[in-house]
């Protein structure tokens, strides 16, 4: 287990405050008076049951989806909306790589599309892929790497920006145990160094033991759980 | 799997996939719509071809008397015949010769033939007779007669009698006589061959003025009948071998009585190479189209291919069987298809209603053949993937999101098929054009005909051969795509989007094959169509002279002079004056036309293939040049052993001496046809020289080109009154039968059919290939704008992909469509008359067309940049 120590003060000002969130599809309420304020270096863990309103929550952190109430800022991010998507970055359940770019070519894409040139996306997403140890895999296909290593490249691509904020929704929902703790480990590991507030969505209450902080949602309310 | 649940499953797919299951019954109702109107047309063409070959008949049976019988008996016998409607006696008797005084000097013509005609012929054989001028009955001349004798009506002619006495009479009309080949055969022979070259000089006369008019010939006595068209079969073989059959039975009756002349069989002989056409246009438009409307088909269903494998599994995880599988898939398939049929056969109506013209209508038959093609396409495009799933050992729930397409060549290229298939198709074309193309092949005199199908096997592995290709180089280009020199900002990734494309080269090279085929489709037809109009246009201009004519009457004085009145009428860009006389060659009486041969290609079309072993250019050159040089038939040149260069001598009609004078003239060139002379031998020379040498200043005719010559004609009709004879080409073009009646009837519907539903594949494909994309790297669009792509990156990156197929598909299509239009003018050259120079490419078409391209690739674009615009949120949950 890679173990890194954080190196942002936990009264650094918030980067993104959700205050008095409400959503709702159609007539059914997922999350109810959701109040979150996420600091750089914070790493959080949300559980719930499946369509608790996890992956919902998420979303509207990250502007995707917008709240029926409740405000939603993000002080501590670029204005431009454009550009403040680029400073926080995603890991789904799935993989979600594009199958026909090489792993080293799907790193480099969000990068690219952020406006890096050629050679320092490449030169970033290399590093990013040396980090989740998978240089030896750089310029094979999805297709080609295993589900652990296609997530791992996933989570390579979600910090090779240098993003101010990870959503991780279910990243290790289809990995055995123990690469489900590898990736978490590398993960945290690499938003440590870079003093990035990660939260992690996940229905594993042994994964999500892990993190200081823990929050859980049910029947739309969203509680911390003290430890 | 009970009703309800039937039920129940149909409504959630319309429900659900509502957007597919109607692309779905489209496709094959566009597939079973082209099918039906296509089998329409040949069957309606089948049909109607035995109608459209006895119009252009004027006598059915020319039944002549012989020794052995008698004018009574043979008219018994003909009463017996079922069917026929008009027996007209006609007696024929040849003379010694004709003569006429003009303007106090004699004219005299060789032996000439007179003709007796009662005064009921004209109403019972109306397309025997023209009249051209005078009265319709009394003694009337041929009108190469009356310009040999000078004679118009009111002249007076003496007929020189075989016994050595003079009878004169008093000319009441000029007539000419369109089938005079026919008229004078030679009967006894097979249908057919007992056409032969009429006699130069005829006059008609009244039955009370034949026997005085012919003392000491042995008059031929001829029946001229018509027969009842309407009960004849409607194939032209089968109705060949039923007036066959009846002439040989009248034949048997009148006991040797009557030999029988059967125009009617030997047009009915023609006709067949008319069926063998139709089955000709229908093999080389029609198939490559079915296979284009089945892909089409295909295309659609294998949209819903990923959905229908997860529902599959799903299916089986939750203990469905394979038969409930199965069932769900006919169902979809039953809905699918029907719902298409019905469809079809509404747009096949109306194709047909909009196609063709009033004669056809929509084949019960052929309807009810595409309707079960259609039910059965869709059956297999359905049930066989389904069957495919179960009996699969994986499971596929899930989409297998990782996967990206094969980049490996498909088999048949990994085979070398386009090459071999090329190649084979090179060959053949190579065969063929030794044989100059002639696969039709209508033994004359036989009833039977037949096709050289191996010809086909050129366009047949043309068209897989050159679409396997496209799929080749389009895969070619895509995979050495590097985004190096891409102009676009570097916010779009060029080289990434071009290491994408490279890796989905064959899936865009499978697009652009489909693409490349559909406008491949379209424009080799159009060049078809547009390579016959022109030479539909080209045959009627030869038969009228040019755009429009203006043709001197018997009587009526033309001079060059009046040749600037000409040029400024309404519409004429250019006028010519066209001269013509008769001159002996040897023994021989010949068409002579005098042109001024600078210019006279300004007002008429003239093609190359006018003058074989030359140009038209060079031919008239050497004209110019020479003014007293002639072009010759080929028959004469080798009849006579003539070279160019060599000196011969003509006997030209002089008009100061009224008699025949030799003429010297050299030999420049050989001509197969020209504007307004016979099929047979005829002579092309200087206009200058000839008014020279035979002292006549006249001309005969003036040949204009003009804008538009029906109004043209209409100004000139008005103001040249009557004296003369004004024709134009777009009257006329109904008037005027081409080699094959088939093609100048029916192919501008058949045309029309094949240009809407190729412009409608075209569509139907740019789309399907475009959002069949789109609809697979749906994941892709969502991922991208999860990692933050702005809505313009989002479209670039897959937009990309789509402006290549395009593009490809777009350049090959073309490429595809005028090579293999092409190979079509050339294996259809028999029906064309004249063959023609080279294709005509029309440029209206084939830039609508790529137009349409282009305007569905925008509108995908435009969807795509729209469907860009949302990413909804549970396109994010589902990644």
């Amino acid at each position: 287990m890679t173990l890194i120590e954080k190196t942002v003060s936990p009264e650094s000002p918030p980067l993104i405050e959700l205050i008095g969130i409400s959503v709702t599809f159609g007539s059914r309420v997922v999350l109810s008076d959701v109040d979150l304020f996420l600091r750089a270096g914070d790493e959080i863990a949300i559980t719930g049951r499946s369509g608790s309103g996890k992956t919902s929550l998420l979303l509207v952190v990250a502007g995707l989806l917008a709240p029926a109430m409740g405000v939603v800022r993000w002080p501590g991010l670029d204005a431009d909306c454009n550009k403040r998507r680029a400073e926080i970055a995603m890991v789904f359940q799935a993989p979600s790589l594009i199958p026909e770019l090489s792993a080293l070519e799907n790193v480099c894409l969000p990068l690219r599309l952020a406006g890096h040139s050629r050679d320092d996306a490449r030169q970033r997403a290399e590093d990013s892929l040396t980090t989740f140890d998978l240089s030896d895999g750089a310029n094979a296909l999805p297709a080609e790497l295993s589900g652990g290593q296609q997530q791992r490249v996933a989570a390579a691509r979600s910090i090779a920006g240098g993003p101010r904020v990870i959503l991780a929704d279910e990243p290790t929902g289809a990995l055995n145990r123990a690469l489900a703790q590898r990736m978490i480990d590398e993960l945290r590991g690499a938003v440590r160094a870079l003093g990035t507030c990660l939260v992690i969505a996940t229905h594993d209450e042994f994964m999500a033991g892990q993190f200081d902080d823990r929050y859980d949602i049910s029947d739309g309310s969203f509680k911390k759980v003290d430890r | 799997m009970d009703v309800t649940d039937s039920a129940q499953w149909i409504v959630g797919l319309w429900r659900r996939r509502l957007w597919f299951m109607i692309a779905a019954a489209l496709s094959i109702a566009v597939a079973i719509g082209f099918t039906a109107a296509l089998g329409s047309f040949v069957s309606s063409s089948r049909a109607s071809l035995t109608s459209r070959a006895t119009q252009t008949i004027a006598v059915d049976w020319q039944v002549q008397v012989t020794p052995q019988g008698s004018p009574a008996s043979v008219t018994q016998a003909l009463q017996g015949v079922p069917g026929v409607q008009h027996v007209v006696p006609v007696s024929y008797a040849k003379v010694d010769g004709l003569s006429a005084s003009k303007t106090g000097s004699i004219r005299t013509t060789g032996s000439a033939m007179v003709v007796a005609l009662s005064s009921g012929y004209a109403a019972a054989f109306p397309d025997q007779l023209r009249y051209l001028v005078g009265q319709h009955s009394g003694v009337l001349l041929a009108q190469q007669t009356a310009a040999n004798l000078g004679a118009t009506p009111g002249s007076v002619v003496s007929i020189h009698m075989s016994n050595g006495s003079t009878v004169r009479r008093v000319v009441s009309g000029v007539v000419d006589l369109p089938q005079a080949d026919s008229f004078f055969q030679v009967v006894g022979t097979a249908p057919g061959a007992g056409a032969s070259a009429p006699p130069d000089n005829v006059i008609f006369v009244p039955p009370s003025l034949f026997v005085s008019s012919t003392r000491g010939s042995v008059p031929t006595r001829q029946f001229h009948v018509r027969l009842n068209h309407s009960q004849l079969p409607g194939d032209p073989a089968a109705a060949y071998q039923s007036v066959t059959e009846l002439a040989n039975h009248f034949a048997l009756t009148s006991a040797g009585g009557a030999l029988v002349g059967n125009n009617l069989a030997a047009s009915l002989l023609g006709a067949r190479e008319d069926a063998l056409y139709a089955e000709l246009l229908f093999l080389l438009l029609g198939v490559p189209g079915l296979a284009l409307a089945v892909t089409v088909i295909w295309l659609v269903v294998g949209l819903r291919r990923a959905d229908r494998r997860r529902e599959t599994g799903l299916l089986l995880l939750r203990g469905a069987n394979r038969t409930t599988v199965l069932s769900m898939a006919f169902i979809e398939a039953v809905t699918v298809g029907l719902l298409g049929a019905a469809w079809g056969v509404v747009l096949a109506a109306a194709s047909v209603r909009l196609a063709f013209s009033g004669g056809t209508n929509l084949s019960t038959a052929w309807t009810v053949v595409a309707c079960g093609a259609g039910l059965l396409i869709s059956f297999v495009a359905h049930i066989v993937p389904a069957l495919r799933s179960t009996t699969s050992l994986e499971v596929p729930i899930g989409v297998d999101t990782a996967k990206a397409p094969s980049t490996r060549q498909p088999w048949f290229l990994r085979l070398r098929f386009d090459y071999a298939l090329l190649a084979m198709a090179s060959v053949i074309a190579l065969l063929s054009s030794r044989n100059n193309f002639q696969i039709v092949i209508v033994p004359e005199g036989v009833p039977v005909a037949s096709i050289d199908y191996a010809a086909l096997l050129a366009p047949a592995f043309a068209w897989p051969g050159l679409i396997m290709l496209t799929w080749r180089v389009s895969a070619g280009i895509s995979r050495r795509r590097t985004g190096r020199f891409a102009s676009a900002s570097r916010a779009t990734a060029p080289e990434l989007v071009a290491a994408s494309i490279r890796r989905r080269r064959q899936v865009i090279a499978r697009g652009a094959a489909g693409l490349t085929a559909a406008v491949g489709l379209g424009v080799s037809t159009a060049v078809f169509t547009a390579t016959y109009d022109r030479q539909a246009r080209l045959d009627v201009s030869l038969t009228v002279g040019a755009d429009v004519a203006a043709t001197a009457s018997p009587g009526t004085t033309a001079k060059v002079s009046m040749l600037d009145q000409f040029a400024r009428t309404p519409g004429v860009t250019a006028a010519q004056p066209l001269l013509h006389r008769f001159a002996y060659v040897g023994p021989d009486l010949q068409d002579l036309f005098g042109v001024m041969p600078r210019t006279i290609s300004s007002a008429t079309p003239l093609q190359n293939a006018f003058v074989p072993g030359s140009t038209i250019v060079a031919a008239l050159s050497a004209m110019s040049r020479q003014p007293d040089g002639v072009l010759l038939a080929a028959e004469t040149v080798q009849s006579y052993q003539l070279h160019r260069g060599d000196l011969i001598n003509l006997r030209v009609l002089d008009a100061r001496s009224g008699g025949y004078v030799s003429v010297p003239f050299h030999v420049v060139g050989t001509i197969k046809e020209f504007p307004t002379a016979p099929k047979d031998s005829f002579i092309v020379a200087n206009l200058p020289y000839l008014q020279a040498v035979s002292h006549d200043h006249s001309v005969n005719a003036f040949l204009m080109a003009s804008s538009d010559p029906r109004k043209t004609a209409a100004f000139l009709k008005r103001a040249l009154g009557i004296g003369w004879q004004v024709r134009d080409v777009v009257s006329s073009r109904t008037a005027v039968t081409s080699t094959s009646g088939l093609a100048a009837t029916d192919l501008s519907g058949l045309a029309r059919l094949e240009l809407g539903f190729a412009v409608l594949f075209t569509l139907v494909i740019t789309f399907l290939t475009l959002g069949l994309g789109i609809n697979e790297r749906r994941r892709a669009l969502v991922v991208l704008g999860a990692l933050g792509a702005s809505r313009r990156q989002r479209t670039a990156f897959l937009a990309a992909e789509g402006q290549m197929l395009v593009s490809v598909g777009l350049v090959a299509g073309v490429g595809v469509g005028l090579t293999l239009g092409y190979l079509l003018v050339k294996l259809l050259t028999g029906i064309f008359d004249p063959a023609p120079d080279g294709i005509n490419v029309p440029m209206l078409y084939v830039s609508g067309i790529v137009l349409a391209t282009l305007l569905a690739g925008l509108t995908a674009h435009a969807g795509l940049g729209r469907w860009s615009s949302g990413i909804r949120t549970s396109d994010l949950r589902d990644l």
